[in-house]
């Protein structure tokens, strides 16, 4: 039996997508071919890789929904690209389930691959290519030929801003154009799900802004997004839900906020008076109100207090009654770094 | 011949000397005393007034070397025929009758005065049944088929570091079809560059390449799929293009200089190890076809040949898997 559904999407300015998408679910066929899932836009069961004796990924159990930046997060050697190569198929896993679209990796990896855009860490572009030469060269791979091909080029060198590059080969390009070429090719076959693995390593603050607002473009235009890093600011900025990795376990998943109220993290504020006397910061630290407390260089406090607006005026009054005045007092959301100490013990740098 | 060795130009190219015995002509050729030799008969005069006459000629070991004696011994080739076919035109048809070697020479078609010798003695052979050029040009044609195999390992090795590879893995094309496209493309050209070089040296240099086409195609195919499963074999041991570039281009030239491809004629070890060597057999078999010396030689040759090229596929089909892993 043939179901056809037809449903709006949402169209953007960039005129990229038509206005409807249409796809067509032959039930039996994929019966047959043993998909029964069609829930979850991916989806890790239990997923074990090692190498050795090492453990690069341990009982990962994750699912991703359509329409979602999926930030992961986690130091150097986490584990996070083990997984990305694990989903796109290029490493097997030694247990557990994958599922992309209600494909299994394992038993269908082409039909996977062909859902997937990959933009892996290291800028894989042909050098001895033009822009255009590479970006035509990956689009036939996945099949494109033609007019669709030609047009599907174009609009990813523009979507890139490498329009005006076209013809110039990656020799003479920066490392940020370089990186958006490496976006350019995972692109023009317009994946259901893009995974862009550490993509702004090594570049300047206007590439990394460029990629950053590319990849939120490119998830209003329609795509799943699996965005790697070790940067916890863009994550933090882009990602609509956030995986924290550490040792090759998924230590932490969910929202920010979520996770931050999960891990029981509250604001911290920042005091700073520069004659602070060791007698204030003692009579500070043993507030029974105050349940964090760090002195830090320039007569500067780091307090966690219980009910902060109620209780501000107390270590206020310690300062005075010192004889010290406050110059200066900043709020400081918990983030994922502080999330990731709570967690580890480590921080994210530390990690890497 | 005396008068022609002692004229000027001649003694501006070579230094000649006599030697006792064709058999210490080969001697000295042999212990590189010597860089040519050339022995005529007793009654060579008489035999060139009758119209026939044959020098043996016995190159050495040095191509460039041989070339000039061969030019200048050409020359004086040359200049006998100008007299025979004066003596053609002296006497009439009645010399031509008589001496059929005299009328071709007249009507521009050469028979060869010079027959090549070989230095066998006691069963040791510098170029075998075929001329110097066509011995190097054999040992070249497999250098270059073998060095075609390097951009297979170097190419593989390239994709693999600049993460190109690992991006074609993420394709939806298997990966056997990567690597077999990328090792056939690699083949075809090996291919070209094969008919490239035995057009160019036989219209170039005349050399002669026999009429076994086929085989000759056989031969390079199967040295070729033998170089690549080498590029293929070393890749999976070694990560850097650049150890990869080293160790094969290594291999290559002591494959080359053991099966004699450099420098003919090396002593009987050094032979005995170049039978180890793809070259060796790819030579020998190619050497056979354009001598067409005994079929029976040829296929003995040509079998090892692919038998060595099916012991490095079996094995690169072990080492498939860790040459292009990413």
């Amino acid at each position: 039996m043939t179901f056809v559904i037809l449903f709006p999407i949402r169209f953007d300015d960039f005129g990229y997508l038509p206005l409807t998408r249409m796809i067509v679910y032959n039930e039996s066929r994929n019966v047959r071919k043993g998909l029964t899932r069609m829930a979850a836009l991916v989806e890790f069961k239990n997923v074990v890789k090692k190498y050795e004796t090492k453990i690069s990924v341990n009982q990962l159990s994750l699912t991703i929904e359509q329409g979602e930046i999926f930030g992961l997060l986690g130091p150097n050697g986490a584990g996070k690209t083990t997984t990305i190569h694990l989903l796109s198929g290029l490493l097997p896993h030694n247990s557990g389930e994958i599922y992309l679209e209600g494909f299994s990796v394992a038993a269908h990896p082409l039909e996977v691959k062909r859902r997937i855009g990959l933009v892996p860490q290291e800028i894989a572009i042909y050098e001895n290519l033009s822009a255009r030469e590479n970006v035509t060269f990956f689009a036939r791979l996945y099949g494109l030929r033609g007019s669709v091909l030609q047009e599907r080029v174009e609009e990813a060198l523009e979507f890139t801003g490498l329009q005006k590059f076209a013809k110039d080969k990656p020799l003479t390009f920066s490392g940020g154009m370089k990186r958006r070429l490496n976006i350019a090719c995972a692109i023009t076959h317009r994946p259901k799900l893009l995974i862009m693995d550490e993509p702004t390593v090594g570049i300047d603050p206007q590439s990394r802004n460029h990629i950053l607002e590319s990849v939120k473009k490119l998830n209003v235009m329609g795509s799943t997004i699996i965005y790697t890093s070790h940067y916890m600011e863009e994550v933090e900025a882009i990602s609509t839900r956030i995986g924290i990795m550490d040792q090759g376990r998924l230590i932490a998943c969910g929202t920010k906020d979520d996770l931050i109220r999960h891990a029981g993290l509250k604001e911290r504020l920042m005091l700073q008076s520069s004659r602070l006397s060791d007698e204030a910061a003692e009579e500070i630290r043993n507030h029974p109100r105050v349940t964090f407390f760090q002195r830090r260089e320039g007569g500067m406090l780091e307090i966690e207090l219980q009910e902060s607006q109620s209780y501000l005026q107390d270590i206020l009054f310690i300062l005075s009654k010192h004889g010290l005045a406050l110059q200066k007092l900043t709020r400081v959301e918990p983030d994922l770094e502080s999330l990731f100490l709570t967690l580890t013990g480590r921080t994210l740098r530390d990690g890497a | 011949m005396q008068v022609f060795l002692a004229s000027e130009p001649v003694k501006q190219r070579l230094v000649l000397r006599m030697s006792d015995s064709d058999e210490a002509l080969q001697e000295d050729l042999r212990s590189g005393r010597a860089d040519y030799g050339f022995s005529m008969p007793p009654d060579f005069s008489e035999q060139v007034r009758s119209g026939k006459g044959e020098l043996n000629a016995y190159p050495g070991r040095m191509v460039e070397r041989n070339l000039t004696a061969e030019a200048v011994i050409n020359g004086f080739v040359q200049e006998i025929k100008i007299r025979q076919s004066a003596a053609i035109v002296t006497m009439g048809k009645a010399a031509s009758a008589q001496s059929p070697d005299l009328s071709s020479a007249h009507t521009g078609v050469s028979p060869s005065m010079v027959h090549v010798g070989t230095l066998a003695a006691g069963g040791n052979v510098v170029f075998g049944h075929v001329s110097s050029l066509q011995y190097y040009s054999v040992a070249y044609l497999i250098m270059f088929l073998l060095f075609s195999g390097m951009s297979a390992a170097i190419s593989l090795t390239e994709e693999r570091e600049k993460g190109t590879l690992q991006r074609l893995y993420a394709m939806p094309v298997s990966m056997n079809a990567i690597v077999f496209g990328k090792l056939a493309g690699i083949l075809a050209i090996a291919f070209i560059q094969a008919a490239f070089i035995v057009t160019f040296t036989k219209v170039i240099y005349g050399v002669d390449w026999g009429t076994d086409y086929g085989g000759i195609a056989l031969i390079c195919l199967l040295t070729s799929i033998a170089a690549v499963c080498l590029a293929v074999i070393i890749a999976s041991f070694v990560r850097s293009r650049k150890a990869v570039e080293l160790i094969y281009s290594m291999l290559v030239v002591m494959m080359t200089f053991f099966s004699g491809g450099m420098v003919a004629g090396l002593g009987q070890t050094v032979q005995d190890i170049g039978k180890f060597s793809i070259n060796h057999w790819a030579n020998e078999a190619l050497r056979q076809m354009m001598s067409e010396g005994s079929l029976s030689g040829q296929w003995q040759a040509v079998l090892t040949l692919g038998a060595i090229a099916a012991g490095l596929v079996w094995i690169s089909a072990f080492r498939f898997r860790k040459a292009v892993e990413v």
